[in-house]
């Protein structure tokens, strides 16, 4: 059942960054992959407020943290497209953009995490 | 064909977030290890196969290719299969318990070894491809 409903949960997260990145930018030519942060921000926004609300493996039930957690929030976020979007930068020799794609990417979404803990009830 | 690209992106998504948590459920009794091996796994496979695939798959005029398999396998699978989410959450939690140095590794491994699993797919597939085409080329 859980197996199930992380496939649900990512099955929604996939269809909402598809959506989402493809509202953000039309296509990946030059500048800076903002859908990609968008949606990972977005993501660790929501785990933080599932974990903060008791959503945690050890905590909550574990139905529910395989369709929040792993399946939506998991689904949603990405780290092979934000690899991928790392190495196209560094390969155009756009070592600015790939410099704070690199810095902002991680402490954006630890901070959103936390913010979403605290929002959700409890810190993680 | 925009949402057959929705469509596509989410059934992929489904399969990624579903060998996801096949993934953490094989490796939750290595949950006492000091990283968290199963987002790390995952997400170096799927940086692999992205780089992979988008070295298969890549044109002259760069990777945004609006294809089926790009939305099924790139955007879904790929996508939904590695995630960010928990990866941020880890590090977060590591260094609130006081485990700084290794939230940091964690951090840089996962982000070095990312990137390097994606120019490793890549570099394959390209080099796959010119071979070829070179052997088509002279009828080999």
């Amino acid at each position: 059942m859980s197996f199930l409903l992380a496939a649900i949960g990512g099955a929604l997260g996939g269809a909402c960054r598809y959506l989402l990145s493809n509202g953000m930018v039309r296509c990946c030519s030059a500048g800076f992959p903002w859908g990609t942060l968008a949606v990972n921000s977005l993501g660790c926004l929501l785990l933080g407020v599932s974990l903060g609300a008791g959503l945690s493996v050890t905590e909550g039930s574990l139905q529910a943290n395989a369709f929040i957690a792993v399946g939506f929030c998991g689904g949603l976020t990405t780290f092979s497209t934000f690899s991928l979007e790392a190495l196209e930068l560094a390969s155009r020799g756009q070592w600015r953009s790939f410099g704070v794609k690199l810095a902002i990417s991680l402490p954006v979404c630890m901070v959103l995490v936390w913010f979403g803990s605290l929002a959700g009830g409890r810190l993680v | 064909m925009k949402a057959n690209g929705l469509v596509l992106a989410a059934a992929g998504s489904a399969i990624g977030a579903f060998l996801r948590f096949l993934v953490g459920e094989l490796l939750a009794s290595e949950s006492s290890l000091a990283f968290p091996v199963s987002t790390l796994l995952a997400n170096l496979l799927g940086c692999l196969l992205i780089g992979l695939l988008a070295g298969r798959w890549v044109s002259q005029e760069g990777s945004c290719i609006a294809s089926g398999r790009w939305h099924f396998w790139i955007t879904g699978v790929c996508g939904g299969f590695t995630t960010f989410s928990a990866f941020s959450s880890e590090v977060l939690v590591m260094m609130l318990g006081g485990r700084g140095p290794y939230a940091g590794l964690y951090a840089a491994a996962s982000i070095g070894m990312g990137i390097f699993a994606v120019w490793a797919g890549l570099s394959y597939s390209l080099a796959k491809k010119n071979i070829e085409q070179a052997s088509e080329e002279t009828g080999v």
